[in-house]
């Protein structure tokens, strides 16, 4: 009897509240009473754990938006697309001037982005880094970040004048690439075959493994140690879309007691590490990627939008390569931005 | 009085939903909206059709962990069937998904491999298949009409919603009223008395493996058709999810306790805590710890008030 009625207080309880907000203001367009003119962006990221690249990022982006005096809401998907599908729409339910999104699957993202660019028209949506597919969407207003697809192509031209350079016939390379998915490794997987293909150079690579490492060193380094193990002294160069995974194969490289440049490999960002790397002669290169230029980028392109100015569809980011020519250039700035071990 | 104030913290559950949702709407005059709470049960929906199975599956006594790879399987042999029609893409689908369950209720069943040993391995070979099959590559959805399911709306309420309280209300009339229900907490509570009592806990507990795999095929449905794709990484985090989803229910990991009335709650906190991160601006270097101390702090709750029940239960009081 008593739990009866507490139950009974409970749904009455649930009820009033229930019936109180229906017949209040719905959420989705309507102004507050929000006497705050300042500016609210909120952003949307895939991960940030286990992603060198990621932190920084972010840091940048709450530095450029406190710059501007910005309030920046950011999510974290933890590398799940259902979860970014969810946050995406509950950050456009919240009361925000501008959208950001740096998709965790480039596909699967473009529903919500259709859904929320529907559902509340007058919000900008800007693509943060890593692209969509299709790249270009009428839901959204633009892209800014680095042109993956080019440095897959900038890669496989270092790769081709290599191995013209050595003389060779033929090189045996194994790929690894980013998480499955994820736009800037669909871009560099393609960009590098492109490239191959545009220097005439395709029967020169003969690809003996493909693997996602999902941009984690710590994948880098088992991949690559299965690689060692299953083809052995054929082995002759690993192509990894970023300096994650290529810090992980180097590791793996130097535990089996290999000499730099025994096997060549690479990287992509230019972290502190990786520029190190090829410094020492294990990276043949790395790509320049600040993720502090890259998330002022962002910030940049979202403010000329909300400022009412013509913008491109798409404003790249400037990515040159990092090799033994130029590597001391790039040394103090990857410190600076990284840290020392970064 | 005390009776009231103990049967009153018994629904600590409801009472902390009703507190976050106090709390949400305190912080964002917008969140209390027909629209913004309904979004709460739409993102929940996921997970939470899968927490239903993990449940029944639970209070017998097992668990699976591979309810991520069947979800994410289920929508890579959907979306490679399209070309076939909807009707077949989705029906070989749930076979595909169910089928998991089928292998995992066979490897504990007759191959008499632990539980967790044989989810463990089956989560791997099958995202290893959907690998396989997709190249490592996300694959896309051919037939725009496969979209409404899990995008589609009807007067502002998502469908998502509706399937989440439909198989509620079915799993929760299983598990009253049925031979199926009342088996899974015998065979959970004591599975040697249940075997005793005449009940075959072998064919009983390999359905239970199977339920478990269709609520995560059907899951499966819904996410592909909401973002027209299907990847083999999808649902790698989902398994800890669902199961924290049930056990903050007050499902027991142990089997013979829990009751889907609980782990709708424990979905429907994780989904507001998941809205708070947003709505309060959480920083995100400390989403993950705000997350572990609320759970924590259920948790806790539930452990504190169990023992209190149990020394009442000692001295007499009821």
């Amino acid at each position: 009897m008593k739990k009866t009625l507490i139950w009974v207080v409970i749904s009455v309880l649930s009820l009033s509240l229930a019936l109180f907000g229906i017949s209040c203001k719905d959420g989705a367009g309507e102004e507050a009473a929000d006497e705050d003119a300042g500016i609210t962006i909120g952003y949307s990221l895939p991960f940030i754990e286990d992603s060198p690249y990621t932190f920084p990022f972010a840091e940048a982006l709450k530095a450029s938006a406190a710059e501007r005096d910005w309030e920046i809401i950011m999510t974290d998907a933890k590398g799940d697309i259902n979860t970014q599908v969810n946050q995406v729409e509950d950050l456009a339910a919240q009361d925000i001037d501008g959208l950001l999104v740096m998709p965790v699957d480039a596909a699967g993202i473009v529903s919500v982005l259709e859904k929320v660019a529907s559902e509340y028209p007058d919000l900008p949506i800007l693509i943060s880094n890593t692209q969509t597919d299709p790249p270009e969407l009428d839901a959204v207003t633009g892209f800014a970040g680095p042109d993956s697809y080019l440095e897959g192509k900038q890669m496989g031209a270092e790769y081709v004048e290599y191995v013209k350079e050595m003389g060779m016939d033929v090189i045996n390379y194994c790929h690894i690439t980013g998480t499955a998915g994820y736009g800037a490794a669909i871009d560099r997987e393609n960009g590098f075959n492109d490239a191959l293909a545009e220097a005439g150079a395709e029967d020169m690579f003969n690809l003996l493994d493909l693997q996602p490492g999902d941009w984690s060193p710590d994948k880098g380094q088992t991949v690559t140690e299965n690689w060692l193990t299953q083809f052995g002294d054929d082995l002759q160069m690993i192509y990894a879309h970023n300096d994650g995974m290529g810090i992980g194969v180097a590791n793996a490289l130097k535990n089996a007691g290999l000499d730099p440049g025994q096997i060549v490999t690479n990287g992509c960002d230019g972290q502190t590490a990786a520029v190190q790397l090829v410094k020492d002669g294990w990276m043949l290169f790395t790509i320049w990627q600040s993720p502090v230029a890259d998330g002022e980028l962002s910030i940049v392109v979202m403010e000329k939008v909300l400022n009412g100015e013509d913008v491109d569809y798409f404003t790249y980011l400037v990515t040159p390569t990092v090799d033994a020519s130029n590597v001391d250039e790039y040394l103090p700035e990857a410190i600076e931005i990284w840290g020392e071990g970064g | 009085m005390k009776k009231t104030l103990n049967t009153l913290l018994d629904q600590k559950l409801v009472i902390i939903i009703l507190i976050l949702i106090i709390t949400l709407t305190v912080q964002d005059r917008n969140f209390f909206s027909l629209r913004s709470l309904t979004s709460i049960l739409d993102h929940a929906t996921i997970n939470g059709v899968m927490a239903a199975g993990m449940t029944i599956l639970l209070i017998s006594g097992s668990f699976d962990l591979s309810v991520g790879s069947a979800m994410a399987f289920t929508g890579i042999i959907t979306i490679m069937l399209q070309p076939y029609g909807l009707f077949i893409s989705i029906l070989g689908g749930i076979i595909a998904g169910t089928m998991v369950g089928v292998i995992n209720g066979l490897l504990v069943v007759k191959g008499r491999i632990n539980a967790f040993i044989a989810t463990l391995g089956t989560m791997v070979i099958f995202k290893g298949l959907g690998l396989a099959l997709t190249g490592s590559s996300p694959i896309k959805g051919t037939i725009e009409a496969y979209k409404v399911i899990g995008q589609g709306e009807f007067l502002g309420i998502h469908y998502s919603v509706i399937y989440l309280i439909v198989v509620y209300i079915a799993v929760w009339y299983i598990l009253r009223y049925t031979k199926f229900g009342r088996n899974d907490y015998a065979i959970g509570g004591n599975a040697l008395s249940a075997k005793l009592a005449g009940i075959n806990v072998n064919l009983y507990t390999f359905t239970y493996f199977v339920f478990c795999s269709f609520t995560a095929a059907i899951s499966g449905i819904i996410l592909s058709s909401r973002v027209n794709t299907a990847n083999a990484i999808f649902g790698d985090t989902t398994n800890l999810t669902v199961i924290a989803a049930a056990v903050l229910g007050g499902t027991s990991l142990f089997g013979g306790k829990g009751s889907v009335i609980g782990t709708i709650q424990g979905v429907l906190i994780l989904g507001l805590i998941e809205r708070a991160m947003v709505v309060f601006n959480v920083d995100t270097n400390y989403q993950l710890l705000v997350r572990g101390f609320i759970i924590l702090a259920v948790v806790v709750t539930d452990a504190v008030t169990q023992r209190r029940r149990q020394l009442n239960l000692e001295r007499g009081v009821v």
